[in-house]
């Protein structure tokens, strides 16, 4: 019976060797590797088991008889390829109607310490498991850890990187079979509705390819459906690793900037220049000269009081002189520059220029910015200048604005008009 | 003057209010393939969707001065070149002189850009897309700025602010100047410039081996121009497979254009009407002087942020001053997407618009897709070159077992009766499962059948899925067929 069996089913036994090497290979990167129902024939949906002929821990050695399986046909043996250990029995002896591709046991290199084994919780059958709910599973046990080791089994394929449950799906039922595939059913005499339940697709939305077909028949090692599949799905993402960030610091930005983008980006990066306009009224016998020596040494006076007094409160209980001076960056360093113009006024138009700032500034731009003297304007008691201050403010240094506005509050003072 | 105080007060105010905001579902910037086809999906999703673009014209560089123009000079040009060189071997006789009208040659051009920029704002009417001609910037996470653009036509009479729940930044790219070469247009042009030169140069230089290069020498060579192309690498064609890009060489040469590769561009300058380029060769360091009447610039492209004021709201940008997104298309924020040649993979128009397509409908869906694997690229020189998928240089970096079959169009029989042969199409597929990985055409209409070739990608077809595909006869996709043949098993004419 046995040997009929053998004789009459020898694909199947070539087909199987195929598929335990495909397990083989993997089982080095994994340490325990599940092990599967095997499909002992194309048709074969579900078998038992009649027979362990390894106990759990046992080493067998390549062509070693590792178990019998009962199909609704035959009696098979099953071989193993290669050497290895038996690490787990899942199912055990005279268990019956096991679906292929349920784990029945995990095996192990001959040299693994099974006691600090992993066993990745394997979870290739979950389509078949669910595609045959009708069927009594033998071992309830194994039904539910199935169904809660999905996400687990994706850590273990992180791990080692193999992702073959993700790339290898169920088929999906409802396709129109690509003429490859089709061909190769037929001359196989597989039908459409018995692929589409075995064979596992790499294709999109579950499309078998003739790859998957080409592998399950045994023509081509499994692996290279899988390898496939992984290339061509690393390709179909960009790559969006190691991207280089632009640096703030860099030069590129600025030059990169946009024509517009820069015109605003010079705005913003423009000095703040503080323009504060300041009437003075003079008595007529002092001159011009006079008084731009006098100003000279009063606006020295304000740079020097602004710059040496800090802005905050000296009296305050906070203030820590020596904490300041040595949170204030560079204290000797000037936070703004001055330049100022000194502009007689036309006395005549005194009255509106007081009310009006546009009257005021066309009256400025009327006069002559230096001019040497007013003696000639001496009939009237005063003279009346206006002091035009630009205060460029250092940007270096954060209490550049507040010590320009103080410098600027201290001008106010002069004004007289 | 009190008066005229407060009615200047009201006044600003009063415009205030007109600069007040508008609502919109979906803002997206910039008017291009990407843009425009990213708000016409959004429209037709259900979103009340608006698209700012400050070129005046919608449809983008491609549309303006990109793919669209450089086409309709390719065709009219190998038209031209046909009567003139190849009419009397098939049997037609011109009486007279075939010659090129360059101002009818241009505005036939320009005929055809105005037409299909125009159709995009028909298109957008028709799917009420709120269009928005001016300048997009941000001003917050939300909200988009509106500015009038100087000196375009039709632009926004006033500035306004619109406020966006989503915005799809695509704002395109740029040419990418050559460092120390300034380019005035007129006598160094970039590829902007070539597209409407007011006559035919006698000599044009080209820095730049790529796509836009050779396809711009194509133009030149046909209607006279002796043309040189300088690459610095050692092949031409950018991301064209090794084979494909030397037989691309060899015909190109053929036709005309003379080719120095290795070759560094050290200057170039204009001297009056001529421009004088310096070159050396990156081997030996022979240095030498090009001269010529135009030389284009066509280095390739970067992409172009001006204006957007993406720093306000610390968009990211890589080196390559690109803006940074994830598999989502989404910045930092996760409300602005960002698609196109400003962010990263190829700059490609169709490119472009799946993304665009994909980040509308995430804002939908959650979810949208492109695939990156089957993004073809056409060169549109005469035969044409086109290809999707994997090229064997980078299947071997990636230790991919493959096979290749070819196919030459000597040996299909509408090549042969069109007196167009020159040309093979290539396939290459993985070893073992035979699955097609890349597809490689030099031949004739190389650009329509490489679809063919992005359907099978997309479906994950083998080489016997297309050869088991009826295929009509005689027709230049027999060779295509036959190519599939010959990957796995033996080609039938061949």
């Amino acid at each position: 019976m046995l040997l009929s069996a053998m004789l009459r089913l020898p694909n199947a036994a070539l087909r199987y060797r195929l598929t335990t090497r495909c397990v083989h290979n993997t089982m080095r990167i994994l340490n325990a590797q599940a092990f599967a129902m095997p499909a002992m024939s194309p048709t074969m949906e579900k078998g038992g088991i009649v027979e362990w002929k390894y106990k759990v821990g046992d080493i067998f050695s390549a062509g070693d008889v590792l178990l019998e399986v009962e199909t609704d046909k035959a009696q098979i043996d099953v071989e193993a390829l290669d050497d290895g250990k038996i690490a787990k029995i899942i199912v055990e002896n005279g268990a019956k109607d096991i679906p292929v591709g349920v784990t029945i046991a995990y095996l192990a290199d001959v040299n693994d310490d099974l006691s600090s084994l992993k066993f990745p919780k394997d979870s290739s059958s979950i389509a078949e498991k669910k595609a045959t709910p009708k069927q009594s599973t033998p071992n309830k046990g194994t039904t539910s850890r199935k169904e809660t080791s999905r996400v687990s089994s994706t850590d273990s394929e992180k791990s080692t990187g193999i992702g073959s449950t993700e790339l290898l799906q169920k088929a999906n039922t409802k396709q129109t079979l690509l003429p490859s595939v089709a061909q190769l059913l037929a001359s196989r005499g597989i039908t459409k509705d018995e692929a589409l339940e075995k064979i596992k697709s790499s294709g999109k939305n579950g499309r078998l390819l003739k790859g998957d077909v080409l592998a399950y028949f045994g023509l081509i090692p499994k692996e290279s459906v899988v390898n496939i599949a992984k290339y061509i799905k690393s390709g179909e993402q960009l790559d969006l690793s190691n991207i280089e960030f632009k640096k703030e610091s860099d030069k590129l930005v600025e030059q990169q900037k946009p024509k517009e983008n820069a015109k605003e980006q010079t705005v913003r990066s423009e000095p703040i220049i503080i323009t504060e306009q300041i009437g003075l009224k003079v008595p007529s016998n002092v001159t011009y000269e006079q008084l731009s020596s006098s100003l000279d040494s009063f606006l020295d006076e304000a740079y020097h009081f602004t710059h040496e007094q800090p802005l905050t409160n000296i009296r305050s209980d906070f203030y820590d002189p020596i904490f300041e001076h040595l949170v204030t960056p560079s204290p000797t360093e000037a936070r703004f520059d001055v330049t100022y113009q000194l502009t007689p006024v036309d006395t005549e138009l005194n009255d509106c220029a007081q009310n009006d700032i546009f009257d005021l500034l066309s009256a400025s731009n009327k006069s002559i910015p230096t001019q040497r003297g007013n003696e000639s304007d001496t009939e009237t008691s005063h003279n009346e200048y206006i002091l035009t201050v630009n205060v460029q403010v250092n940007e270096k240094f954060s209490d550049s604005k507040g010590k320009s506005e103080r410098f600027i509050n201290y001008l106010k003072q002069l004004n007289t008009v | 003057m009190l008066r005229s105080l407060i009615n200047r007060r009201t006044f600003s105010s009063s415009a205030l209010r007109l600069a007040a905001k508008k609502q919109h579902d979906v803002v997206v910037i910039g008017g291009g393939p990407g843009g425009y086809v990213a708000a016409i999906k959004a429209a037709q999703l259900g979103f009340d969707t608006a698209c700012v673009e400050k070129r005046g014209r919608l449809g983008g560089t491609c549309l303006n001065v990109g793919c669209i123009p450089s086409k309709a000079l390719l065709n009219n040009s190998h038209l031209y070149h046909q009567m003139k060189s190849d009419a009397k071997n098939r049997g037609i006789d011109v009486k007279g002189s075939v010659e090129i009208n360059v101002e009818q040659f241009q505005k036939a051009k320009d005929t055809v850009v105005k037409q299909l920029t125009g159709g995009i704002e028909m298109l957008f009417k028709k799917n009420g897309v709120t269009y928005y001609n001016g300048n997009g910037s941000f001003e917050g996470e939300h909200s988009i700025k509106v500015t009038p653009v100087e000196g375009v036509e039709g632009t926004v009479k006033e500035e306004s602010i619109l406020e966006a729940k989503n915005i799809i930044v695509a704002t395109g790219s740029e040419v990418t100047p050559f460092p120390g070469v300034t380019i005035d247009e007129e006598r160094i042009v970039s590829s902007t410039g070539a597209l409407s030169l007011k006559e035919i140069p006698k000599r044009l230089a080209i820095i730049g081996g790529g796509i836009i290069g050779l396809e711009m020498g194509s133009v030149y060579s046909r209607i006279g121009s002796k043309v040189t192309v300088v690459e610095f690498l050692p092949k031409i064609g950018a991301s064209m497979d090794g084979e494909v890009a030397t037989s691309t060489q060899k015909f190109l040469k053929k036709q005309g254009l003379d080719f120095k590769l290795n070759t560094k561009v050290i200057s170039a300058e204009r001297k009056g009407e001529v421009v004088q380029i310096a070159v050396e060769n990156a081997k030996n360091g022979k240095q030498e002087t090009i001269e010529a009447d135009v030389l284009l610039v066509a280095i390739g492209r970067r992409p172009y942020v001006q204006g957007l004021n993406a720093e306000k709201i610390g968009l990211e940008v890589d080196k390559k001053g690109r803006l940074v997104i994830d598999e989502n298309f989404s910045s930092k924020h996760s409300h602005i997407k960002v698609i196109g040649d400003v962010t990263f993979g190829p700059m490609l128009a169709h490119k472009a618009e799946e993304e665009g397509i994909a980040a509308a409908e995430i804002l939908k869906t959650g979810h949208g897709h492109v695939n990156y694997n089957n993004i073809p690229s056409v060169m549109y020189s005469h035969p044409e070159v086109a290809w999707v998928g994997k090229t064997e240089e980078q299947l071997k970096e990636a230790g991919i077992k493959y096979k290749v079959g070819k196919f030459p169009f000597i040996a299909n029989s509408r090549a042969k009766t069109n007196l167009d042969t020159e040309g093979f199409v290539k396939i290459i597929i993985d070893a073992e499962t035979e699955r097609l990985l890349g597809a490689h055409i030099i031949g004739p209409n190389a650009g329509e059948m490489i679809a063919e070739a992005g359907l099978a990608l997309e479906y994950g077809a083998s080489a016997e899925d297309v050869s088991r595909t009826c295929h009509a006869h005689p027709t230049l996709s027999e060779a295509f067929k036959e190519a599939c043949l010959a990957a796995f098993d033996k080609p039938i004419n061949f």
